[in-house]
């Protein structure tokens, strides 16, 4: 059942991931510490030989996000300080771009569960994708990009506008 | 208004369980319902099972945190949950952060203002009515601005709770918190921040130094705020093409950075603090300032070329060939580092302000750079000499180092915040500590060894040597005087420890004061003892007292298998280490645990040594000696060497632990909790004192054997039948006999010996059990004789001989066994055979020690036994042979 590349070295631990669609995947544990979640999962119950289940997470999506806890296992772990930086930063490297670039609801789907995996690097890149998707994008354009139907009169988008006239490009 | 449903699903929303009977939905509005938005007149709100978790609220806000402001406005019309997203205060709270601007609520006007008014020349005319008018009336503004706007903030969650309130058990979004709570404030504090900031920043597009922000702003302060607000700015992604506009600001700000710095510089090399000042405040307002405080702190000579070399402290030291070393150098070297940094505070205190804490900074590399240094090279080169004297340096350095500390928070002026500053002391000595604890052990542990080794290596020579044995009378003296001076010793040193740290030394005469101060209580002891032993205490060095002291005592004397002078040795060299690592003692955390229990350990070591190895191995010797040794016919009159000398070997035990339990009372109990039953410390004493205990009773047990033994000897070899026997016409002299003498006199002498050397316990056990024995031996002697009239007052006087020494042990437990026996002796001296038997009958009266068989056994000792049989048996059993009746 489990196909994760992570199978290949075989000498390290590893922990059994449950996907809400009862798929089991077998992660080395250095792989699923990304997830600071299953970091302080890991090192409260320590090794065990039970699943763990993750309720809000497909296989689908879960083998995506595993897919680039692995590529990226080697970062260092990100600090609560760097946010700033993390904020001005608004690049996204060549690997993590194509890694995102899949539809829209996958998309989605990773940063939720990169949210609730708590990978911060991970829930980053993938806000700042649809913050790039949105930016520079006219009203019309970003409903049609969402599909959104405007639920606003024509006075009201009006309002809006001048409102936030001060903050228009120039 | 009432077209428009706000939906906020929560993420959970999928989990609801689907209902087959839905008809299906198009494609669409899955994606819609994502964004919480659906049509007007919506389905019942009814889980699709098709449809994924939308992205709830903090997630969309965290993605347009990353959106450019100016695409904010486009975002916020694209539909109703998306504006209400973008006036959300919590996305213009963390621009605003960004900004640097934290305290929102309370300063936020104040601080706008405060930017605004900073703006340019041409505002500054005026100002001031400007600036009361903005600070009254924009909160007011605000609230006409807003009022409508939270109005329809309202409305709208109002409405989506009712809509949300048609599910049930479905939680409230925690999204109508956020709405709830939404001022605007935050938003338009931001508004005027950025048109203020705005113009400034899009204006380096195009131009750099002469830019709208050199031309209005002259003073390269008010420029430095500038650029450096300017910087923050840049981090939000203002314009589209913001990352070019950020480098350019980049590149400007270095070049201010470098040309203000080399202005620093300069005023540094003029040592004129105003320019410092002035250029410094300005590097800070531009970033920060950490170009400039390293600058600072790396241009100070005391990091280059200070004239104190580490070797300089061992110079002295092969040429007085003296292990000794007084530091001196060192404390030179620290006073001028000391003095140095008193003068940096000053000096820091005039030319940064403090919030930048350079001189926290600059102490750092005062630590990290010389200190460690310093520090290092002299605890290497003490190392490669020796040991001890490495322990010593070690705690010299410490010393020193803790008084830096303490300079820094209380002499400097303005001074270091007292916990920081022993933080860095502490961290910084921390590099040493390990090695340092380690040594510690290694040595005690070399040093016990070496003792231990080199008294068996005595032992070996000096086996055969005679030995002088001390006199009981003198024995107790000794060992309360000896006991007196050890506590003296050992407490006199310990005041004096305490004397001089908490005298503080002066950065300058610390060391000589410190001699001083030892120089002054050993005077004043020297003077109340001088009539004492304690001529040639001398006064530079603790070892050298405890020898001196020694010396005059004369107890190697008493030395056989153990040593008290080894003992004291071991004490000795326990205490010293214990003294230095005491030093260590305020560590905070897990080295200050570790501290602790290094010395913990260095006390269970020795403890180990003396009780495991010296001790217990001394007593197995002496204890086998004795299990050897045969009763010789030669020594009869002279004492038991081996119990004597086992005896000895008690008493030397037992002043050992004496010696133990005062430097445990008088040393450890600074350090751990006496009545901690925990504390491995208390354990292992307590195991100590049994080690011994057990020894000292495992060789008594033995030492009464032997003793019995030996009695039994002289009872047989000296007993003649004849006295028990004696011709009718031998006179009666009714003294005991010589054998009854002899052997009650070697049992007093060895109780004698035994007196004191151990706890009443003990003794009781040792006197009971020697009664008891000697009981049975006396009990098998007696039956060995056939005893005559006359030989009865004479075996009743050798009995009364014994009673009475068993009354003097004092054991109310014995006692009556020799007052039967006593009783049991007039058998032999009644003459009417019919009483003979009602004696042998009445065995009641000997209270159970002896039954009538027994005494009927005594009885057939007598000469005229089968005369009296006869008689004695009809008395007995109540009838005669010639009762025996057939019927």
């Amino acid at each position: 059942m489990s196909t994760s590349t992570s199978e290949k070295a075989s000498e390290n631990r590893k922990v059994t991931l449950k996907s809400c669609d009862d798929v089991e995947f077998k992660v080395e544990i250095p792989v699923a510490s990304r997830s600071i979640l299953l970091k302080n999962m890991i090192e409260d119950v320590g090794e065990s030989d039970q699943s763990i289940p993750l309720p809000n997470v497909n296989e689908k999506v879960l083998r995506k996000v595993l897919e680039w806890c692995e590529h990226h296992v080697n970062d260092p772990q990100p600090t609560n300080d760097d946010d700033d930086s993390r904020r001005r930063n608004t690049e996204i490297d060549d690997w993590d771009q194509r890694f995102l670039n899949v539809e829209q609801d996958m998309l989605f789907e990773i940063i939720l569960a990169a949210n609730y995996l708590d990978i911060k690097p991970l829930l980053d890149i993938g806000c700042k994708t649809v913050a790039n998707m949105i930016k520079g994008k006219s009203p019309e354009e970003i409903r049609s990009t969402f599909n959104i139907v405007n639920d606003f009169t024509p006075e009201e988008e009006e309002q809006i506008r001048k409102e936030n006239e001060w903050a228009e490009d120039r | 208004m009432e077209n428009f449903v706000f939906k906020a699903l929560p993420s959970d929303l999928s989990k609801i369980p689907s209902i087959s009977s839905i008809p299906s939905i198009p494609k669409l509005s899955s994606s819609l319902r994502r964004f919480g938005v659906s049509k007007p007149k919506p389905p019942p709100p009814q889980p699709q099972p098709i449809t994924p978790r939308t992205l709830p609220p903090d997630l969309l806000l965290r993605i347009i945190t990353y959106l450019p402001i100016p695409s904010l406005s486009n975002f916020a019309r694209a539909c109703r949950r998306f504006k209400i997203l973008v006036y959300d205060d919590e996305l213009w709270e963390q621009h605003l952060t960004t900004l640097g601007i934290n305290k929102i609520y309370d300063n936020i006007v104040d601080v706008s203002i405060d930017l605004l008014c900073k703006n340019s020349e041409d505002e500054i005319k005026g100002k001031s009515t400007q600036k009361d008018n903005m600070s009254t009336s924009s909160p007011v503004i605000k609230t006409d601005n807003f009022t409508r706007q939270s109005l329809e903030f309202d409305s709208t969650i109002i409405e989506s709770q009712k809509k949300l309130g048609l599910v049930p058990g479905l939680p409230l979004n925690s999204f109508l918190r956020s709405r709830t709570t939404s001022t605007g404030v935050a938003r338009e504090t931001f508004r005027k921040i950025y048109t203020t900031l705005l113009p400034y920043y899009i204006d380096f597009r195009t131009k750099r130094k002469d830019s709208r922000l050199f031309k209005e702003y002259t003073d390269p302060t008010d420029q430095a705020k500038m650029l450096a607000r300017l910087t923050n700015f840049g981090k939000l992604n203002v314009t589209y093409d913001s990352d070019q506009i950020n480098s350019i600001i980049e590149t400007i700000v270095e070049y201010f950075e470098n040309s203000a710095l080399h202005h620093f510089e300069l005023a540094y090399d003029a040592q004129n603090i105003n320019e410092m000042k002035k250029w410094a405040t300005r590097l800070l307002n531009l970033n920060g300032g950490i170009t400039c405080i390293q600058v600072y702190i790396q241009k100070n000579s005391i990091f280059f070329d200070h004239l104190y070399s580490p070797m300089d402290n061992f110079v002295h030291i092969t040429a007085l060939s003296n292990e000794e070393l007084s530091f001196t150098p060192m404390s030179e070297f620290f006073s001028s580092l000391e003095d140095e940094l008193k003068k940096q505070a000053a000096l820091i205190d005039k030319i940064f302000p403090p919030d930048a804490d350079v001189f926290h900074s600059f102490t750092e590399r005062v630590f990290e750079d010389l200190i460690i240094d310093y520090i290092s090279e002299v605890l290497n080169e003490a190392r490669d000499r020796d040991d001890n004297l490495y322990l010593k340096a070690v705690v010299a350095a410490y010393t020193r180092c803790l008084h830096v500390a303490e300079v820094l928070w209380k002499e400097a002026k303005p001074s270091m915040d007292k916990l920081k500053a022993e933080k860095l002391m502490y961290h910084m000595f921390e590099t040493f500590m390990d090695e340092y604890l380690m040594t510690e052990l290694t040595t005690i542990k070399l040093h016990c060894d070496e003792q231990i080794e080199m008294w068996n290596q005595k032992l070996i020579e000096k086996t055969s040597e005679g030995q002088t044995i001390l006199v009981n009378s003198n024995r107790e003296v000794y060992k309360h005087d000896y006991l007196k001076y050890f506590r003296k010793i050992l407490t006199l040193p310990a005041q004096r420890q305490r004397g001089s740290a908490s005298a503080s030394p002066s950065p300058t005469s610390s060391q000589q004061s410190y001699n001083f101060d030892r120089r002054g209580s050993t005077a004043s002891f020297h003077s109340t003892k001088s009539t004492k032993s304690f001529k040639s205490l001398n006064s530079t060095s603790n070892s050298l007292d405890l020898q001196a002291a020694l010396s005059n005592i004369k107890f190697d004397q008493m030395q056989q298998l153990l040593s008290v002078e080894m003992a004291l040795h071991m004490i000795h060299a326990n205490k010293n280490a214990l003294h230095r690592i005491s030093v260590f003692l305020g560590y905070p955390n897990k080295m200050g645990y570790r501290i602790k229990s290094t010395l913990e350990r260095i006390f269970i070591m020795f403890l180990q040594a003396l009780g495991l190895r010296h001790i217990k191995r001394g007593f197995d010797t002496a204890t086998q000696r004795l299990g050897e040794y045969k009763p010789d016919p030669e020594s009869t009159s002279k004492g038991l060497a081996p119990l004597v000398e086992f005896f000895e070997l008690v008493h030397i035990a037992d002043l050992i632990q004496q010696m133990v339990q005062v430097y445990y009372e008088e040393e450890m109990s600074r350090f751990i909790d006496k009545t901690d039953f925990f504390n491995i410390c208390t354990k292992e004493k307590k195991t100590f004192e049994k080690t011994l205990d057990d020894s000292v009773a495992a060789g008594l047990n033995i030492g009464i054997q032997v003793l019995i033994d030996h009695v039994e000897f002289i009872l047989s070899t000296e007993q003649r039948s004849e006295e028990f026997y004696p011709q009718a016409n031998t006179p009666l002299d009714l003294k005991p006999t010589k054998a009854c003498v002899h052997a009650v006199e070697c049992l007093s002498s060895h109780a004698k010996l035994v007196i004191g050397c151990s706890d009443k316990n003990t003794l009781d056990v040792f006197f009971q059990e020697i009664g008891i024995r000697f009981f049975g031996s006396l009990v098998k002697h007696l039956k060995k004789f056939t005893v005559n009239i006359n030989g009865g007052f004479q075996v009743i006087s050798d009995l009364n001989h014994y009673c009475s020494f068993v009354t003097t042990l004092k054991q109310p437990n014995i006692t009556p066994y020799f007052i039967a026996l006593k009783e049991l002796g007039n058998v032999y001296i009644i003459s009417n055979s019919r009483d003979v038997g009602l004696f042998v009958r009445e065995a009641g009266r000997f209270k159970g020690i002896f039954l009538a068989e027994e005494v009927y056994e005594f009885c057939q000792k007598r000469e005229d036994w089968l005369a009296i049989k006869h008689q004695v048996e009809k008395e007995l059993y109540g009838l005669k042979p010639e009762d025996c009746v057939l019927m």
